[in-house]
């Protein structure tokens, strides 16, 4: 039997058409996977790229966007404001995230047109941020439920555009409807809420946020009137020297003696500080002893009005001295508003008339050195008296006599000796120890970890 | 030796007046060029400021008068240069109404200088910083303020409407400054914060003078303040951390000579009372 | 009569210190408007009462001179400064944009001048009173001559050229020197509540004048 010989013709055939099928099935396979028609991609000519057997897996789509769900929404009038506020809360939502966004936005009717009013993102804007609203749950409820609720406070709309074109803000009204609604963008996309949330806002007759510091100034005044209502009963109360207030006699005896004026500051403040209240009540008492010892008193005032209430004050105190002819008006007068003007004439009085007794009582400032060292420099006598913490040194090196603080405001009660206010330097005494066993309770709290005490005594509002 | 200590302890006021015009004067002409190491509590203010992008809106109250002039202006200039070079968006205003006049020295002053380091230089007035001028009130004026600074100030000192102006485009309340600084030679300061900035939620540094330096600690602790620029040795700090010497630099000399003398002056008076009490204890057992 | 020149100004500060307490903690408008419309009148009575200030001046420096008192010339010389910047102020002194008034000119030439200098003299000031007062005399005085020695160095370039110093300075005024401040801010705040309940009661009536 003879061989078969495929000849090599047929061989040759064979080859090509198994070549041109096997091309053509993937050319066929590249025009799918693009869909276009496009090239077979290959690594070149001349290279046999393996004939993939199953299709690649198709691209993934990008995940849908979900968007937390925050519960709870609802829109209220802003507490402890004047009426001018909303605010729309809701619960953080579980899908939050730092890509997460908030607006707000507001219109006068439920159909519209809404303008954003306020946007922040999911990491802010809780409640205790807003601690001057809602100062209970900052006090007492954050601890337990940290960063849970949203807050977007609201006190402006856009009521149009100005002459330049810009929106014009307006702050909201009271009484009158406004309505929220909450959109959420997360990952670039944003979705509104359909739901309308309404609220008025309302004016609050009592600063919760302050409620702290009403209560104390209540208990401190309450304590300071109990002691007073207390010293009409026992009238004989304590009261430890003071070595400033015991010199009072012995410099205007001095002066007296000397035939020389006393000199006499009520401070660098106007009448509305307590410090001029109180150097006025000291002059009363000084003035009348003045007049007992008919000596000569000079009152440089640097604030007009403190002018006029002195004036009456010293003729006051002449006149209950039985010497009311003595009283000389010039001897209380204004120099100037000017602080280092009124430094410089003061200092000239000093240098010229020579007091042999100078006061300075009251509020001061930089100048105190000024007047004080011109006083030492002639050899006067010197009392001062002020509760500028910043100027005691300056009058402890260069008086004999210095009244800190609370002492000048002592002071009045500790001259006239009446009951009435010795019983109130008591009160103030109680109300400054019951201070300082706060102080300590809350230190040992504190060390031990007791946070929020420290919070209860902020002023929130 | 007795006569000199007893000399020495009632020293004439004239010669330690003396003394001290010496110690200012002879640094001045031979300068020492001590190094200045700024403090922490100045470094925050200027970091605060640093990390501000440009526009922020940032305020400086300039609540002092010519009196003080010489410990607090270096820092108002100091101010207006880092907010000029961080081109940020500066409001000034002014509570104490003798001051009134120094912030346009100031601007005018800040301005010619970075003109001479940069010819392009250039800040628009009513864009890039506006000077509101005096308002009385004081307490009253920072809670209009919160509400809306154009209706605090009206107009500016050019007298036009604060409204018409651009750099109130986006800024018109206190809560929407960025950062304030308040520049104060008394009181006004506790108002700031107690009125201002506090309610209001501005991180504020205090430039104030030395005198008044430690009534400021109290608000640093409780974090009511950012920062204390204190004295003119807080202002030469703040140049040292802006890179050039302004006047508070040049008179860190004379500052530093004047307290060695004080102190050398206490240590021997202290020394010499003592020795003195030593030789009349002596005289009095022989 | 009686009732206007005792009764009427205590009950009048009652009421005014009552209200003015209990706006401080009502944030609604009405509570706002009485605030601030005591703070305009405040401002309005100040501007007002420079005019008695001015009155008070004039008349007391014109005494000394027309009586010629050893000294009237400062008077003199306070008088004719008074006038001049009065009439300056008023007639040249109006603030203009971009313009330098003469006010402005007397300002930056006269006020600033003098008021600086008069600051300037603080720093002798303080060299002869420390130089006086700081010594050893006794246990406090002591303790208050270091600390104050420790600061006057160590809060001055000079300072840092002592080790240490500096860091010794910064603690004393952010400890010791912060609590004394804050004990004594504490004294003066409860003083001040009980001198305004007194004042507020009418147990205080000498800042009236016109006797108790």
């Amino acid at each position: 039997m003879a061989r078969l010989n495929l000849n090599r013709l047929t061989r040759i055939a064979v080859v090509l058409t198994a070549t041109v099928l096997f091309l053509l099935a993937r050319s066929a396979f590249a025009q799918e996977e693009t869909g276009e028609g496009a090239e077979p991609v290959g690594a070149g000519p001349g290279v046999l790229e393996p004939v993939p057997l199953t299709p690649p897996p198709a691209e993934e789509a990008p995940p849908p966007v979900v968007f937390p769900q925050p519960q709870n929404i609802h829109a209220t009038d802003l507490p402890n404001d004047n009426g001018t506020g909303v605010a729309l809360l809701f619960d953080k939502a579980a899908a939050e995230n730092d890509r997460t966004y908030y607006t707000v936005s507001i219109a006068l009717s439920a159909g519209g047109p809404f303008a954003e009013a306020t946007s922040f993102g999911a990491a802010g804007n809780f409640k205790e941020n807003f601690n001057k609203y809602y100062p209970g749950f900052y006090w007492f409820g954050r601890f337990r439920n940290p960063n849970t609720v949203h807050v977007a406070p609201i006190t402006e709309i856009v009521t149009g555009v100005d002459e330049q074109g810009r929106p014009k803000h307006e702050p909201l009204t009271t009484g009158k409807t406004y309505y929220l609604k909450l959109a959420i963008e997360q990952d670039g996309e944003t979705m509104e809420l359909p739901q309308v949330f309404e609220a008025v806002p309302k004016q609050d007759w009592f600063n919760t946020a302050l409620s702290n510091n009403f209560l104390f100034a209540v208990i401190f005044g309450a304590i300071i009137l109990f002691f007073i209502a207390r010293a009409r009963r026992d009238p004989n109360l304590f009261i430890r020297k003071i070595a400033g207030l015991e010199a009072v006699d012995e410099a205007i005896g001095r002066a007296t003696e000397m035939g020389k004026p006393i000199l006499y500051l009520n401070g660098m403040s106007d009448l509305s500080s307590l410090s001029t209240i109180a150097a006025l009540n000291i002059l009363g008492r000084v003035s009348r002893r003045v007049a007992n010892y008919e000596s000569q008193l000079t009152v440089p005032c640097r604030d007009p009005v403190v002018l006029t209430v002195a004036q009456e004050i010293v003729k006051q105190g002449y006149a209950d001295a039985g010497r009311p002819d003595a009283f000389n008006a010039d001897s209380i007068f204004f120099l100037t508003s000017d602080q280092f003007s009124y430094a410089a004439a003061v200092s000239g009085i000093m240098m010229r008339d020579r007091p042999s007794a100078n006061f300075f009582m009251g509020y001061y400032y930089a100048e105190s050195l000024i007047l004080a060292e011109t006083g030492a420099s002639t050899g006067a006598i010197q009392i001062a008296a002020t509760d500028s913490a910043t100027q005691l040194p300056f009058f402890i090196t260069t008086c004999d006599y210095t009244l800190i603080g609370e002492e000048l405001y002592a002071s009045s009660a500790y001259l006239s000796r009446e009951p009435l206010l010795l019983g109130s330097l008591k009160g103030q005494d109680m109300g400054k120890a019951f201070m300082m066993i706060v102080l300590l309770v809350c230190t040992i709290l504190l060390t031990c970890g007791v946070v929020f005490v420290k919070e209860l005594f902020r002023a929130l509002g | 030796m007795k006569r000199f200590l007893e000399w020495f302890l009632v020293l004439d006021r004239r010669i330690i007046y003396t003394l001290v015009a010496l110690a200012v004067i002879v640094p001045l002409l031979f300068p020492l060029n001590l190094r200045i190491y700024p403090t922490p509590e100045v470094e925050s203010v200027h970091e605060s400021l640093n990390e501000l992008p440009a526009g922020s809106p940032v305020l400086v109250s300039v609540d002092f008068d010519p009196a003080a002039l010489p410990e607090l202006y270096p820092m108002l200039i100091s101010m207006l240069r880092q907010s000029f070079q961080q081109k940020l968006k500066v409001f000034i205003t002014c509570l104490w109404p003798n001051g009134v006049n120094l912030a346009p020295m100031a601007i005018d002053q800040v301005i010619t200088d970075m003109k001479k380091l940069d010819p392009e230089f250039d800040v628009v007035d009513g864009e890039d910083y506006v000077y509101l001028g005096y308002q009385p009130g004081t307490v009253l004026v920072m809670l209009k303020m919160a509400q809306d600074i154009r209706k605090a100030f009206p107009k500016d000192v050019a007298k036009r409407e604060t409204s018409t102006l651009p750099i109130f485009e986006d800024t018109w309340k206190l809560s929407q400054m960025k950062y304030m600084v308040m520049i104060e030679a008394g009181d006004t300061g506790d108002y700031w914060i107690v009125y201002g900035t506090t309610p209001n939620k501005v991180p504020v540094g205090a430039g104030v003078t030395g005198v008044m330096a430690p009534q400021y600690f109290p608000w640093l602790q409780a974090k009511q303040v950012d920062g204390i620029i204190a004295g003119l040795k807080g202002a030469a700090e703040w140049e040292v951390l802006l890179g050039y010497a302004g006047s508070a630099t040049k008179s860190m000399d004379p500052q530093s000579i004047v307290h060695a003398l004080i102190f050398l002056a206490i240590i021997l008076a202290n020394i010499f009372a003592f020795w003195l009490a030593a030789i009349k204890r002596k005289e009095e057992r022989s | 009569m009686q009732f206007f020149r005792r009764r009427f100004p205590i009950l009048l500060a009652f009421l005014a210190g009552i209200a003015m307490f209990f706006a401080q903690y009502v944030p609604a408008k009405p509570a706002q408007a009485l605030y601030s419309g005591f703070i305009d009148w405040t401002i309005i009575i100040a501007g007002f009462a420079g005019i008695f200030g001015i009155i008070s001046l004039t008349h007391y420096h014109m005494t000394k001179v027309r009586r010629r008192v050893p000294g009237y010339g400062f008077s003199v010389t306070t008088l004719t400064g008074f006038t001049v910047m009065l009439v300056i102020g008023l007639f040249f002194g109006i603030a203009q944009p971009n313009v330098k008034t003469a006010g402005d000119w007397m300002f930056l030439n006269l006020m600033i001048p003098m008021q600086a200098t008069m600051f300037a003299t603080l720093a002798f000031f303080i060299a002869s009173a420390a130089f006086r007062a700081f010594r050893a005399r006794t246990a406090e005085a002591s303790a208050l001559l270091v600390a104050g020695l420790i600061v006057i160095l160590g809060r001055v370039p000079i300072g840092h050229y002592i080790p240490k110093l500096t860091d010794l300075a910064a603690w004393i005024m952010a400890n010791p020197s912060m609590s004394a401040y804050r004990g004594i801010f504490l004294g003066v705040a409860l003083a001040g509540i009980a001198m305004s309940v007194r004042i507020i009661f009418g147990v205080e009536r000498t800042y009236m004048g016109g006797g108790d």
